[in-house]
């Protein structure tokens, strides 16, 4: 029981800053589903960005979607500029979103007695594979599955995070 | 930068900051003399333990570098106004605009970009003059050849655009200038009027020959959109040219970025939002990509607040990657005015962590830093 508790004490910064980005960043309204668990990431997304994370806390959080959702992103990251395929220019835009989600959420983490840092965000696509030859095999951490939906569709993110022993 | 060097650290090559005196204030070295073998085993002889050397920091270097290429590029672009005014002119006198004569500042441009399109932008922006006109001609042409250049454009083709460029709003000297160059919007009577000079341009060109069609066309569409809303003929899609296509999506960014009597200039990041509010039905969607991974999400002159709490300006553009701008830093975190600019490339590895949180204006700084 409690290590579930402690856990919601540096998961729940995630869930709601992922909300509070949307809306302050790209101005569109989401919402979380249900929460899942999940012995690993899941690895059948056609696309992740994956960010490290390293301190108090220590693990990744990968935001997964589907490309038109990916797409759908950037383009309103790029204020608005249609999309049609997942270029550089449009992996750096992921790559900034994830990184402008993760800061917001790294200052709610420092206030739940958390410090931790970032990795540089990268992004990982398998869309040409319908996500099928895709296996995260290092990170063997319990993750928990925030799906949010919004608008353009939905992404899952995941959270590998767990305390650092002291 | 002056630092104090023992004299068992001072190198060949290195410059004196301050003179060397020796006893009595004897003259030994002057000042700004690059050291070589002979001063230092002289300066051993004389037993002076230390000398003040001048050192350049790497940003001071660039800062140094920068200022001499936008004195050489100033040249250019106002060799560029003494061109328009010519046109001008031997327009108001019914001559002929000669091609030979509006393709030489074109091709200044063109190997500018190529040169240094940073430096270049940086221009665009310092150059917002009394007569827009002239600024904002050479400023499409600008922009139109940053975009071309990202769409492979090369060459002849290059060229013709960024001679459509800055042609696209010659038919504008056949239209009273009172009605568009004064302190209040346009009336509506006025704006019947003004609509004519993309035909007036076109005109123009018709009359002086030499002018191929596609530059021709660039003009007479330059006001067009693609959903058909746009004048004065309301083409869509397809039909608009090709040329007219590009100096219309750059001509629409300058306009709301550039200084106008009757009114202050839109933030460029918020115009890009105007254009793009409507953009989806205005213009190709690969304009739009090409102006918004080269110019406009931190466009270079805009002022931005990093998450550091740090405020920059932007001075340089990393193609493919626009949230990722190269910035001088204007005031650290605590607000304190920096006199010597740090440079940082948001694109390198040491700052992958840092990024622009919101873009702001002149105002914004003067009220974050009356504050402190």
């Amino acid at each position: 029981m409690t290590k579930i508790l402690i856990k919601a004490r540096f998961v729940n910064p995630f869930i709601l800053c992922a909300v509070k980005t949307m809306k302050s960043l790209l101005q569109v309204d989401a919402a979380r589903a249900d929460i899942s668990m999940r012995p690993q990431p899941y690895a059948g997304y056609e696309v992740m960005i994956i960010l490290g994370v390293a301190g108090d806390i220590e693990g990744q959080v990968i935001y997964g979607m589907r490309l038109g959702v990916a797409l759908d992103l950037a383009s309103r990251m790029m204020l608005g500029v249609p999309l049609d395929n997942l270029d550089e220019m449009a992996k750096s835009a992921l790559c900034e979103m994830a990184l402008i989600t993760f800061d917001y959420t790294r200052k709610e983490l420092v206030e739940a007695g958390y410090e931790c840092q970032v990795t540089p965000p990268s992004v990982i696509t398998s869309f040409l594979t319908k996500g099928l030859e895709m296996d995260i095999s290092t990170v063997r951490i319990r993750t928990l599955i925030v799906p949010i939906s919004y608008a353009g569709g939905e992404i899952e993110i995941n959270i590998a995070l767990r305390e650092k022993k002291a | 930068m002056v630092i104090k060097k023992n004299i068992n650290d001072v190198e060949i090559g290195m410059i004196l900051a301050q003179e060397v005196t020796g006893p009595q204030g004897v003259h030994l070295i002057p000042e700004n003399t690059a050291l070589i073998e002979e001063h230092l085993t002289k300066l051993k002889q004389w037993n002076i333990d230390y000398v003040f050397i001048k050192v350049e920091s790497e940003d001071e270097r660039i800062e140094k570098e920068e200022i001499k290429t936008r004195q050489i590029f100033q040249k250019a672009y106002s060799n560029a106004v003494t061109c328009l005014q010519n046109i001008k002119q031997n327009i108001s006198s019914e001559k002929a605009i000669k091609i030979e004569e509006i393709e030489a500042p074109v091709k200044d441009m063109m190997a500018k970009v190529n040169e240094n399109r940073d430096v270049l932008m940086q221009l665009t922006r310092l150059n917002m003059m009394e007569n827009h006109l002239f600024s904002h001609s050479i400023n499409v042409c600008v922009y139109a050849l940053v975009v071309g250049k990202y769409l492979n454009l090369a060459g002849e083709q290059l060229l013709e655009l960024g001679t459509t460029a800055l042609l696209h709003d010659i038919g504008m000297v056949k239209i009273e200038e009172s009605l568009w160059n004064n302190n209040r919007p346009v009336s509506d009577n006025s704006w019947q009027h003004i609509k004519k000079h993309p035909h007036f341009g076109a005109e123009i060109l018709e009359q002086s020959g030499g002018y191929s069609r596609k530059i021709i066309e660039g003009i007479k569409h330059h006001h067009e959109r693609i959903n058909g809303s746009g004048y004065p003929l309301g083409l869509k899609g397809d039909e608009i040219s090709f040329y007219g296509g590009i100096v219309g999506l750059v001509n629409v960014f300058e306009s709301l970025t550039a200084y106008r009597k009757y009114r202050e200039p839109v933030i460029p990041n918020e115009a890009m939002k105007i254009i793009l509010a409507k953009g989806r039905n205005h213009f190709a969607p690969e304009f739009l990509r090409a102006l918004v991974a080269h110019i406009a999400i931190y466009p270079i002159g805009s002022l931005v607040m990093l998450n550091t709490g740090e405020i920059a300006q932007v001075t340089g553009v990393n193609p493919e990657h626009p949230f990722r701008p190269k910035l001088k830093v204007l005031f650290d975190c605590e607000r304190n005015q920096q006199t010597k600019a740090r440079r940082l490339d948001l694109k390198s590895k040491k700052h992958e962590t840092t990024y622009v949180t919101k873009t702001i204006n002149q105002a914004d700084i003067d009220n974050l830093t009356s504050k402190q």
